[in-house]
């Protein structure tokens, strides 16, 4: 079920490195949430930027919903001049999130940049659930990299400012051949290329995958089809309702 | 008690508040959103005879108070459309209308045949004037006279359902094609269909969308649209439906205002999705303070 809500800002504050935190009460959204949906928040009400802008679910509270962003444009910049005690229409929870009924042990978590963000509120149930959890972040730099309340995190920074010079998917490649942590599913979130990558890799070992893609959206809401990408079977999904989470092997991958 | 109803070729609408083609689905991915019997009508997604999968990504930019699109025109092609997706329309009272889009003229009666006996199919808008698809020889039909006129009479031709024809704004005059379509037997006009533009990303020097050129729609077209309601409705006798920018209830009491008898919601859609009916309240409370009945009272009733 979603809701078009007006949500009132619980904190709106810099975390760290390059990266912003918002909480919003909004427990009507929150009760039908789940880890890998996602917001869509109007910035504005002034029509520049005129559309919304989609969101990953963060953290997942009963009554609050977190979201993490850097400034990147217009509707980002006004985002972060929002104070406490200020409210913001949210469109939520939209899309669908991660699959973790399958009977597994270890989950293993991928996120490039900032498609760390929904794997947050994913590694907060895993966790509640008692699954070992192996958290591996990669970035550019150490100022894109996010890791605050992530267990077994490795990290890998493509110009070796923090973790493992190189690219995130090279250490999934070490951990997924090394580890006899069978039954395990990988979650991961990034740009396409880096999805792409992990999917081979989860493909290579026979580990069950799901990614989340990013997408340029409209509405949000399935009806726009700007957000659509290619599947296997010839058919082509909407990111923003068939999605943002697909399993791996679903994807026909642009490469 | 104020009286919202509008009559629209043989629909009578019990509000003028539409939703424009592409920007609201069939209404079925929208239903938990709003109550779609709220609506005047439902105007769904763009269908063609033969599937198509749309243009490349990207497909949309956002441009200071509006956005261009290039979907091109994603359907299942008009068999799928009426198998899966027409169904859902015997679920509400409010009417469905079809768009319907051609390469070639003869599509549109094709299309305007397989749809004339579907169940729930109230009416169809004839969209001559997409700006993202390559129509046969490179033309855009909403350019030529003689094909609105051609197209129009093949699809009057085939049906007995309301047509609506929905024109293009990037016409020398747009007198000459709005009175083309009504002489064919259009029932009435969509004004206005999106306008194609251009958007660059500086740092790449290569164009936003991957088609280079998209339909502007969204706040920044809504002067173009309201000039072309007006001249058209002082050319015209068939209504008028109202669209380009329509967002609140003050945009669409300016094009009611300006001749369109009934008003679609587009962009509009994307952002708040629910700003259909809010517009359908404020139309209610705008007739009430100013001691109107009749929404049909608005239409037209530009004072100059």
């Amino acid at each position: 079920m979603r809701i078009d809500t007006n949500a009132r800002i619980i904190y709106n504050k810099q975390v760290s490195g390059e990266y912003r935190n918002m909480k919003i009460y909004a427990p009507r959204i929150a009760r039908h949430a789940r880890p890998g949906q996602f917001l869509n928040i109007q910035t504005s009400k002034t029509g520049r930027p005129l559309l919304r802008r989609p969101m990953s679910i963060h953290k997942l509270s009963p009554a609050g919903l977190e979201i993490l962003y850097k400034v990147r444009g217009t509707g980002t910049s006004l985002l972060a001049q929002l104070k406490k005690g200020m409210e913001i229409q949210v469109l939520g929870p939209l899309g669908k999130g991660f699959d973790i009924k399958a009977p597994f042990t270890t989950a293993i978590l991928v996120g490039g940049g900032y498609g760390i963000s929904p794997l947050k509120a994913l590694h907060d149930l895993l966790k509640k659930k008692r699954k070992k959890i192996i958290t591996l972040i990669g970035a550019k730099n150490s100022k894109l990299i996010y890791k605050k309340g992530f267990t077994g995190v490795k990290v890998a920074t493509e110009d070796g400012s923090s973790g493992t010079k190189g690219l995130v998917t090279r250490v999934l490649d070490r951990v997924c051949c090394s580890g006899a942590k069978h039954p395990a599913v990988i979650f991961a979130c990034g740009p396409d290329r880096m999805l792409e990558a992990v999917a081979k890799i989860a493909g290579k070992y026979n580990i069950p995958c799901q990614v989340s893609l990013e997408a340029l959206m409209g509405c949000g809401t399935g009806v726009c089809l700007s957000c659509v990408c290619k599947k296997k079977d010839g058919r082509q999904a909407r990111v923003c309702v068939d999605g943002p989470v697909f399993k791996a092997g679903e994807i026909e991958w642009k490469t | 008690m104020e009286n919202l109803k509008v009559k629209i070729g043989k629909l009578l609408l019990k509000n003028p508040v539409m939703t424009a083609s592409g920007t609201f689905g069939t209404g079925e991915e929208l239903e938990d959103l709003l109550d779609l019997n709220k609506l005047g009508a439902v105007v769904v997604k763009g269908v063609t005879l033969l599937a198509r999968e749309g243009n490349p990504l990207p497909r949309i930019a956002e441009t200071p108070s509006g956005m261009l699109n290039a979907i091109g025109l994603q359907n299942p092609g008009i068999d799928a459309f009426i198998k899966e997706k027409c169904p859902f329309f015997l679920r509400y009272k409010v009417p469905f209308i079809v768009n319907i889009s051609g390469y070639q003229e003869k599509e549109y009666g094709l299309l305007a045949e397989k749809l004339e006996d579907v169940p729930g199919v109230a009416g169809l808008e004839v969209n001559v004037s997409c700006p993202n698809v390559n129509y046969s020889h490179g033309r855009i039909f909403a350019k030529d006279p003689g094909a609105v006129a051609r197209i129009t009479r093949l699809v009057r031709k085939n049906t007995k359902k309301t047509v609506i024809v929905k024109l293009s704004p990037e016409i020398s005059d747009i007198k000459i094609i709005a009175r083309a379509a009504e002489d064919a037997g259009a029932d009435a006009l969509s004004l206005v269909n999106t306008i194609s533009g251009l958007a660059v990303d500086t740092v790449t020097r290569k164009p936003r969308l991957a088609n280079i050129i998209g339909g502007l729609s969204g706040p920044a077209i809504k002067p173009i649209g309201l000039r072309c309601v007006w001249q058209v409705y002082n050319t015209v006798k068939i209504p008028i439906v109202g669209m380009g920018g329509i967002c609140g209830t003050e945009d669409a009491l300016e094009y009611l205002i300006a001749g369109a008898s009934a008003v679609a919601v587009g962009t509009g859609n994307f952002i708040d999705p629910q700003s259909t009916v809010r517009i359908v309240d404020g139309i209610k409370k705008y007739l009430k303070a100013n001691g109107l009945k009749n929404v049909s009272d608005l239409t037209g009733s530009l004072q100059v």
